[in-house]
């Protein structure tokens, strides 16, 4: 009896221990509140408040891969000082998420409360139809290379950029300079070329119409002309150049240049000087979020520089903010240099675009016209 | 033996005849409130619950304009534009150069492994078995990413041998051609049509072949001529659900199209799924080209095999005996063989090889030689353990019910007086296969979201695959039962068993092939699924499939294959478990 009693007494001054600690934890200080202090200390204690009264959070994104939501989730936790808040997380293709998100906003049965997403016509018409929530956050201002390329949404969203650009497998083309998208069509390179097929994917329509803004058609001609490749998923081009099949890509994302160097394929972004592409990946809160605390917190964190160099470590991110050194030099060196996998909107030349007015008569447009060039097959392989 | 039994069966027909006889005409009320068509009616009733609303809503859509946020009124529009747009009427007859070929070539090997293995005395038939049917366990997507990387023009392994072993100018593969897409599709859906003929081959009375044979009719003529002809029902089922399946498959085309500029119907519907707004008005329309396809496939299946019968499992015992190829058993056996390696050893090959390469540089390098892939699948990846996880779990769950239901409506649809009702049953139950994956996944969800089945996301995915794969698994039964005669139902009720009673004693003992080769069948396919899985599925009940999608396009090749050879080493667990399961020595004996 004894035994036993001792073992029961032991259990319950374990739970209480554990009981006690996980309380204390919530009841600390979260680290952000002591870099801050004043009114933004205040509005910020408020919302911790909420968010542990909220208990959980849901949020889906076409770019972060599982690792780095897992790896962001883990890190705003412990910043926020909200260890007992349950994440969902969803990563789908942006087509995938917006027929989801679309048919939840009809039947009033929303299951996100933040989206991050490259889709700008959707996050444009979401904005008219009102089912976004206006939120500044402190960290806007700090969004200058972005609102000059006119990607953000004041009071909705400020942009990071989803690059869509020239890429080349140095293991196979060497040192090669290539500093102009025309470079491209020099002879020696026909047949080497890779294009993101703009008849099958409205991203890559819109890299095409932002192209068309400083190349002429004639450019699109003589690539078709000299055998160029088109293919329509990303992974499918990464996969493509990283074998050898073509040597440069023409709409290759930050993310793919980033597996090929992690899998030790030299394969490397160009941004020529006539301009890149860049469309605008918003943070945005849906008007009618479940947990609106902890979706202002997450987007602060998002579109901070310590939610930036978490996500870099984990997946590469054009960011439309300036930021500091990371403390790891290989992310310094391989992703924020000029010449790196992703570096930030102030250092790449944007082709600025008023994404506001972009609607689906310009993709019919240009996608139209992407046909008319492409339409014919390589005669030889 | 014979005589006796003859007899025995002559005299259950007379007393069932007399029984008949003595059952006075019934009033029009009663003839339609029978057990018969409330069972049919009830089965409607599910089916319309099941499969009717999100066809309808599907339907409903082709003749709106989907703007932002909303519809407009009622048009004619989207099929206007479908049936006089240039780029969408030669993606329509792409498609059906790509169907027909594919349903072709996978019908033809199909049919001749199946009756290698059911019929004759190929060796290394029950070792080969499961080889054949390796291709079934991975998705067609795979098998293109495994071809291209063994016969893309310029860096495909088997081009560069080519060149380096006969010195070949030019790449003598290309993967990017109508031929390569057919190719690779027509190899995956090969054990398709094996799936669907095996059954009705093994169960065959080989007393019909052997008359042939006595008569002096060779081996070859007796398979054309007899053997052949009494699995229409099964191979024309085969051949049409291919037919179908394969016009609205998107991975093949959508790798291996754009280079050589080939649209189909389903690469159409995705670009009006993907972007916004959602043209799903003009998807729905292009979609129901589909549907067309597969209701005329089904009206001309019960125009050719209704008519005749196609009995082959009667009250006569027999006993199972092979026919015998002499020299021409190693031709059989070649022929298997060749099978194996251009569906099996040289895709499966290719991801091997880009499995154990930390990096694809278009061939294997010893150089680049790392285990990295494999330790990130199985230990650090908790993601693809949690997927495969809720995979299992609908295949095994998911799968039976399909399977229980499947059964339940072949009896419904071949059973029974009143042909007409069956016929709506049939057509009904059938109409899934006809709507694309990414239109269905739409209709799923616009459906089902208004319903509190919403938040219970993985019984919702359950739901939705069983619709989608009903027609697979009755189209299989069916298939079997239209083989056995009803006469020994019917003896087992004249003799004073319970309806119930002769289906557990004498049908369903009988169809347990054909419901193991459907369940298997359902067992693979919902483990595969991919489009309304994407749509449906929230982080918690993701399945394999959608991992996989999230691996392609986070992970260099080397991952994905290696998370595409875990996929395909549990379904080949899977279907020896199925086997013992059964306690049967082969597949769908």
């Amino acid at each position: 009896m004894k035994k036993y009693g001792s073992s029961w007494l032991g259990m319950a001054l374990a739970f209480a221990a554990l009981v006690g600690l996980s309380g204390a934890a919530w009841a600390a200080e979260a680290p952000i509140l002591k870099s801050l202090s004043g009114a933004e200390k205040a509005r910020v204690a408020k919302l911790i408040a909420g968010a542990k009264k909220e208990g959980s959070f849901s949020w889906a994104t076409n770019l972060a891969p599982v690792k780095a939501a897992k790896a962001l989730e883990k890190d705003f936790k412990k910043y926020y000082g909200l260890p007992g808040v349950k994440f969902r997380f969803a990563m789908r293709k942006s087509g995938t998420l917006i027929k989801r998100f679309e048919q939840e906003i009809k039947a009033n049965k929303l299951s996100v409360d933040v989206v991050v997403l490259a889709a700008a016509s959707w996050l444009h018409s979401m904005i008219k139809r009102g089912n976004l929530m206006k939120y500044t956050s402190p960290e806007d201002k700090f969004f200058v290379p972005a609102a000059k390329a006119k990607m953000n949404a004041p009071g909705y969203w400020v942009a990071d950029g989803q690059l869509n650009t020239m890429a080349v497998n140095r293991d196979l083309a060497g040192n090669v300079k290539l500093t102009s998208w025309f470079d491209l069509t020099n002879p020696k390179y026909a047949g080497k070329v890779l294009v993101g097929d703009s008849s099958r994917s409205e991203t890559y329509t819109l890299w095409y119409m932002g192209l068309r803004r400083v190349l002429p058609k004639s450019y699109f001609v003589k690539l078709n002309a000299q055998n160029s490749g088109i293919m329509i998923r990303g992974s499918a081009q990464r996969r493509s150049l990283m074998a050898g099949e073509y040597w440069f890509g023409t709409t290759i994302m930050a993310r793919h240049n980033w597996i090929a160097k992690k899998a030790g394929v030299n394969m490397s972004p160009i941004y020529p000087k006539e301009g890149t592409v860049a469309l605008p990946i918003g943070a945005v809160i849906m008007a009618k979020a479940k947990h609106p605390n902890m979706a202002k917190l997450f987007v602060d964190y998002w579109r901070s520089v310590r939610g930036h160099h978490k996500m870099l470590e984990y997946n590469p991110l054009n960011s439309g903010r300036p930021l500091p050194p990371h403390k790891n030099p290989d992310i310094n060196k391989f992703i924020l240099a000029d010449d790196g996998i992703a570096p930030p909107l102030d250092r790449i030349n944007i082709i600025p675009i008023d994404w506001g007015k972009v609607g689906h008569d310009d993709v019919k447009k240009w996608r139209a016209e992407f046909n008319d060039v492409f339409s014919s097959a390589p005669r030889k392989n | 033996m014979s005589t006796e039994s003859d007899e025995t069966q002559s005299s259950l027909k007379t007393g069932a005849a007399a029984a008949q006889a003595a059952v006075a005409p019934a009033p029009f009320l009663g003839r339609m409130f029978n057990a018969e068509n409330l069972t049919k009616v009830g089965s409607l009733i599910l089916l319309t619950v099941l499969a009717i609303v999100p066809i309808t809503v599907y339907l409903q859509s082709s003749f709106r304009v989907h703007v932002e946020g909303s519809q407009l009124g009622l048009t004619l529009a989207n099929y206007v534009q479908t049936f006089t747009e240039p780029k969408i009427l030669r993606a329509i007859w792409n498609t059906l150069v790509i169907a027909v070929g594919t349903a072709f070539f996978s019908s033809i090997v199909g049919v001749a492994l199946a009756w290698f293995h059911a019929r004759t005395d190929m060796p290394w038939r029950g070792a080969l078995e499961p080889l054949t049917l390796i291709p079934f366990f991975l998705s067609s997507f795979l098998g293109a990413i495994a071809w291209w990387a063994l016969a893309a023009p310029r860096i495909g392994i088997l081009n560069r041998w080519m060149i380096d072993l006969f010195g070949v100018s030019t790449p003598p593969f290309n993967i990017y051609s109508m031929t390569g897409i057919i190719m690779v599709m027509a190899l995956f859906y090969v054990p398709y049509m094996y799936l669907f003929t095996i059954g009705s081959l093994n169960r065959m009375d080989p007393a019909l072949e052997e008359s042939a044979r006595v008569c002096g009719t060779g081996v070859l003529r007796t398979a054309l001529r007899v053997t052949i002809p009494l699995s229409t029902p099964a191979i024309l089922s085969g051949a049409i659900i291919i037919f179908v399946v394969s016009a609205g498959v998107f991975g093949v085309p959508t790798l291996l199209g754009p280079i050589a500029r080939i649209d189909t119907l389903s690469t159409v519907i995705y670009v009006k799924m993907e972007e916004y707004p959602l043209d799903l008005g003009g998807a729905a329309a292009a979609g129901s080209v589909l549907m067309l396809i597969a209701v005329i496939g089904l009206y001309v299946q019960r125009k050719i095999v209704a008519p005749r019968s196609y009995v082959t499992v009667t009250g006569k015992g027999f006993r199972p005996n092979r026919v015998m190829l002499g020299n021409w058993k190693y031709a059989a056996l070649a022929l298997n063989l060749a099978y194996i390696i251009m569906a099996v050893v040289l895709p499966l090959g290719a991801l091997f090889l880009a499995s154990i390469n930390r990096a694809w540089l278009g061939g294997f390098r010893w150089s680049q030689l790392s285990f990295y892939n494999w330790d990130f699948i199985l230990f650090s990846y908790d993601y693809a353990m949690d997927a495969m996880k809720n995979s299992l779990m609908l295949g095994f769950v998911g799968g039976f019910m399909t399977v229980v239901l499947c059964t339940f409506l072949s009896m419904v649809i071949l059973r029974g007086r009143n042909k007409k009702l069956s016929s709506v049953v049939d057509y009904v139950a059938t109409l899934p296969i006809g709507v694309p994956g990414l239109v269905m996944g739409m209709a799923f969800l616009i459906t089902w979201i208004k319903t509190p089945l919403y938040s219970f996301p993985l019984f919702l995915l359950m739901l939705a695959y069983m619709t989608r794969y009903l027609p697979y698994g009755l189209r299989t039964i069916t298939a079997i039962l239209q083989s056995l005669g009803a006469e020994l139902e019917e003896s087992s009720r004249v003799c004073g068993e319970s309806f119930i009673g002769t289906i557990r004693k004498v049908t369903v003992p009988l169809l347990r092939p054909g419901i193991f080769a459907a369940y298997l069948m359902l067992f693979i396919m919902f483990i595969r699924e991919l489009p309304v899985s994407a749509l449906l599925a929230t982080e918690d009940s993701t399945p394999m499939a959608v991992a996989l999608y999230v691996i392609s396009e986070n992970e260099a090749l080397g991952v994905v294959s290696a998370f595409a050879l875990v996929q395909a080493f549990i379904l080949l667990v899977g279907t020896i478990l199925f086997r013992r399961l059964g306690n049967i020595e082969k597949l769908s004996v």
